[in-house]
């Protein structure tokens, strides 16, 4: 017999083929899929190339800057010990577009390369490190968050300032897609350049997971259990840092995930901060491929962003957390 | 964009003749309206012509909008004057002439008139026809100014050929995919160069939106993008995407100018003879 | 595993500045294996600070630990947590945990033992805390969150046992069963370290006493030398008697000095 948390995981891992199966179906035009498997990747009928080259890359898209934001968010929540903590909350997710903003609007094209998702990165270390010095070691939920707001509302400032002056007609359009994130028009090209950066990033993480665990007793038990120095705080800031602006940089920021997910996912791991990291890549890749099916079959071409979706999903959330909260049940 | 093309068809010029053209015109042709000497323009599209086919020395003012590259295709003469549209403004340079456009600073222009400077309103062009309408009044007031002759007559001559029969579909292709379908300018000058719009065709009127599966679907000949391209925004990602490497490498794009957008006195006779000759090689591959 | 069985930990002319204040000065000590010592002194004299110093929280300014003789700069982080446990004096699960998972943190030096049920079980077991292996850690009283805590401290093998007052926020009886679990712990060979403010305990149970005061070792030996009225009066700053029956003293603070 399987417990109800492995049950419900075991659901959880088992709905994500059928939502890609679902993604794949799902579009403006009605497509012959059997037809189009069946002509392969290199085949140039529209059917072909609607399944290849649009709706899959995008569909996967989904899942791996699901699974980043989600996994994003478990680790931080679990350095920070304070299940407020969310990468877009904390600045880490305006940290990586303002540098893509950068990078993009005044510096070099599109296709530079490995230098979009590594300055993206960058971007965000700098700002998860400025909001860990800011709130200082250990700081309480409060100081955290205040810390986080801070940098974050200047670096979604600072994103508005570098568009407004930006060599392009649509800046105020563009603001709203990197606060609100998109999965439009993704290739192939967008993933192949965020894949290894997400994967090195998730790698550092799970690398990290017994110090995520050890340090649900504190930072002193931690380094008394042999998890001492900035090697493993470093690790982890690097791992979010890796994943969550590689994802920022091909699809914006899109908040809400890194939040609800780990929030979702904590009973199901019986509140295994280690576990927590892999079940929430998951159920974070699950419930972004969802929102992007929703976003093509009920709004279409015109695009409502996907973050918009996400907070649609993330705000009832939180009602029932202030809910339950009020019923005296933990946080 | 399309508010940036709104603004662009806003605001006002001004016009010049040059004593060259004047003297040939009084050799050659009925007087022109005035010889106008310091000419104020406050229309986006306005600027554009005046800076493009009258002197420099002529223009007194154009518009602050005209100072960004992106508009602008001509030099910027160094003794022009910026202005945001203020009567006041325009009033101290004391114009001979000042243009503006069918929409936007119409207060400006009320008070001008009142103030008995000569303000003369040119229609804007959202079709051929209109086009035709506007280059006539740019002549009756500017006088005949050489390459405003040419473009005028290289448009009528394209418009008095019958309509092409359809010979090969396109779909244009725009920032945020956006499309342009029936009552367009550039869904006119797509069939008059013998093309099927397909996003007409779809039943799309003015502008509509086109995902990148229905560009795919739809297969059209020819797949159209619009210009302005060069720096980078999120909005472009479509045209940029791999699915349509297909269509670039074989050639199969063609490019609309920006200023077909705000201004399309200026390229309208040109783009119409590149689609043409772009539908004549397709109907020649086969 | 190359872990001994026994540990003696030394404090050479151990120093510690933290933001430019001098928390201890010129300590060195000693804590050999089937020995249990407790570290008294005031509030603020350095038992926290000594403690961290020994568990590898804190790296001593100046100065040097040595474990079994060796200097700890030369033994990895790993190696090191699996020779000495800690429990520091307030620690609050960030998440809430079972009290058995909250238990099994301890075996992480460890890596994943097989029988790490088994061990879990025993631990709880030893401070009588088997009842709730199976309750949120939040959802425990200040004591019995405590009596887990400790539960994590013995589940591992480390010869080194640290702990910051443990006996705070326990009922009499578990102040008790506390005690003798780390006398039982001393007495199979371990090297057992505490923190306490409860002198009479400390002379009861332990077998060496260090008295702190301003961050200075102001004295060290057994009870009987170290808990003199004179001595821990001038410390303390209170007039007190100790009074000694059968090897167990009980401790009367009289009157402010």
């Amino acid at each position: 017999m399987l417990k109800p948390g492995k049950f419900v995981l075991a659901m959880l891992f088992a709905a994500l083929p059928l939502a890609l199966i679902a993604a794949l179906v799902s579009g403006p035009v009605p497509v012959d899929l059997g037809a189009a498997l069946s002509q392969g990747w290199h085949s140039d009928s529209s059917d072909a190339v609607i399944l290849w080259q649009l709706r899959l890359p995008r569909a996967l898209l989904a899942i791996l800057v699901g699974a980043a934001l989600g996994m994003g968010g478990a680790a931080m929540q679990g350095m920070l010990r304070n299940p407020l903590a969310e990468p877009a909350l904390l600045g880490v997710s305006s940290g990586a577009a303002l540098a893509a903003i950068l990078l993009l609007y005044y510096g070099l094209a599109w296709l530079s390369g490995w230098l979009l998702p590594a300055l993206a990165i960058f971007g965000a270390f700098c700002a998860v490190a400025c909001v860990w010095m800011l709130a200082g070691r250990g700081a309480s939920a409060s100081r955290l968050v205040l810390a986080g707001v801070a940098i974050n509302a200047f670096l979604s400032a600072l994103m508005a300032l570098a568009l407004n002056y930006a060599p392009s007609m649509f800046a105020m359009q563009e603001i709203v897609f990197w606060l609100l994130g998109s999965l439009a028009n993704r290739g192939w090209d967008q993933l192949l350049l965020a894949v290894p950066f997400i994967l090195f990033g998730g790698v550092l993480l799970y690398c990290a997971r017994n110090y995520l665990r050890a340090l649900s007793l504190g930072e002193d038990s931690a380094a008394s259990l042999g998890f001492r120095g900035r090697r493993y705080p470093l690790m982890v800031l690097l791992g979010i840092a890796s994943a969550v602006g590689a994802a920022v940089a091909v699809a914006g920021t899109i908040g809400f995930v890194g939040l609800v997910v780990p929030h979702l996912m904590r009973p199901l791991v019986k509140q295994d901060p280690g576990r927590l990291l892999w079940s929430s890549a998951l159920a974070g890749a699950l419930l972004l491929l969802l929102a992007d099916i929703l976003v093509i079959n009920f709004v279409g071409a015109q695009e409502l962003r996907i973050g918009a979706v996400t907070a649609f999903i993330g705000a009832p959330f939180f009602f029932w957390l202030i809910v339950s909260a009020r019923r005296g049940q933990q946080l | 964009m399309e508010e940036c093309r709104a603004a662009a068809r806003q605001i006002a010029g001004m016009s010049v003749s040059v004593k060259k053209l004047f003297l040939l015109s009084l050799l050659l042709l009925p007087l022109p309206a005035a010889a106008y000497e310091r000419i104020a323009s406050l229309n986006l599209c306005l600027d554009q012509i005046l800076l493009n086919w009258v002197a420099p020395e002529k223009i007194a003012s154009v518009t602050w909008l005209s100072a960004n590259e992106h508009y602008r295709s001509a030099p910027l003469p160094e003794q022009v004057h910026l202005n945001r549209g203020r009567a006041e403004e325009l009033l101290r340079l004391q114009p001979d002439l000042i243009l503006v456009g069918q929409f936007g600073a119409q207060r400006a222009a009320r008070r001008l008139r009142d103030l008995g400077l000569n303000v003369v309103a040119i229609p804007d062009a959202y079709s051929l026809e209109q086009l035709r309408d506007q280059l006539g009044a740019l002549e009756n007031t500017l006088g005949q100014l050489q390459p405003l002759q040419k473009q005028k007559q290289q448009l009528d001559k394209l418009l008095a050929a019958p309509m092409p029969p359809a010979q090969a579909s396109a779909l244009i292709l725009s920032a945020n995919n956006i499309t342009y379908g029936d009552g367009m300018l550039e869904h006119q000058l797509l069939e008059r160069a013998g093309f099927r719009n397909l996003a007409a065709k779809q039943g799309v009127k003015q502008l509509g939106r086109v995902s990148l599966e229905e560009v795919i679907a739809a297969q059209p000949d020819l797949l159209v993008f619009y210009g302005g391209e060069k720096d980078f925004a999120v909005a472009h990602l479509a045209a940029r995407h791999p699915a349509l490497k297909n269509y670039i490498d074989s050639g199969r794009t063609y490019t609309l100018p920006a200023e077909l957008g705000f201004c399309p006195a200026l390229v309208a006779a040109d783009v119409l003879q590149q689609l043409t000759d772009k539908r004549k090689s397709f109907v020649e591959a086969r | 595993m190359t872990v001994e069985k026994h540990l003696e930990a030394s404090c050479l002319k151990l120093a510690l500045e933290r933001r430019h204040h001098r928390v201890l000065t010129d300590i060195s000590c000693s804590f050999k294996p089937f020995e249990l010592t407790a570290v008294v002194g005031p509030n603020g004299a350095g038992k926290s600070s000594l403690l961290q110093c020994l568990a590898g929280v804190l790296a001593p300014t100046v100065g040097h630990i040595e474990l079994n003789g060796e200097a700890v700069e030369q033994i990895s982080a790993a190696e090191r947590a699996r020779r000495s446990a800690y429990l520091p004096q307030s620690e609050t699960p960030a998440w809430s945990l079972s009290s058995a998972d909250l238990v099994a943190l301890g075996l992480l030096p460890w890596g994943r033992p097989a029988d790490r049920e088994r061990r879990v079980a025993a631990a709880l077991q030893l401070v009588d805390a088997q009842q709730f292996a199976h309750r949120p850690v939040t959802q425990l009283s200040g004591g019995e969150l405590r009596r887990v805590q400790l539960a994590r401290l013995l589940v591992g093998e480390a010869p080194l046992l640290i702990a910051d007052e443990p006996t705070a926020a326990l009922d009499i009886r578990h102040q008790l069963q506390l005690m003798q679990n780390f006398r039982r712990q001393a007495d199979a060979g371990k090297t057992v370290v505490l923190a306490l403010h409860d002198l009479s305990l400390a002379a009861r149970y332990c077998d060496r006493i260090l008295l702190l005061h301003d961050g200075h070792l102001r004295a060290q030996g057994t009870p009987e030398d170290v808990f003199t009225p004179a001595l821990v009066g001038d410390v303390y700053g209170v007039s007190c008697e100790f009074r000694w029956r059968d090897g167990v003293a009980d401790f009367v603070p009289l009157d402010l000095l």
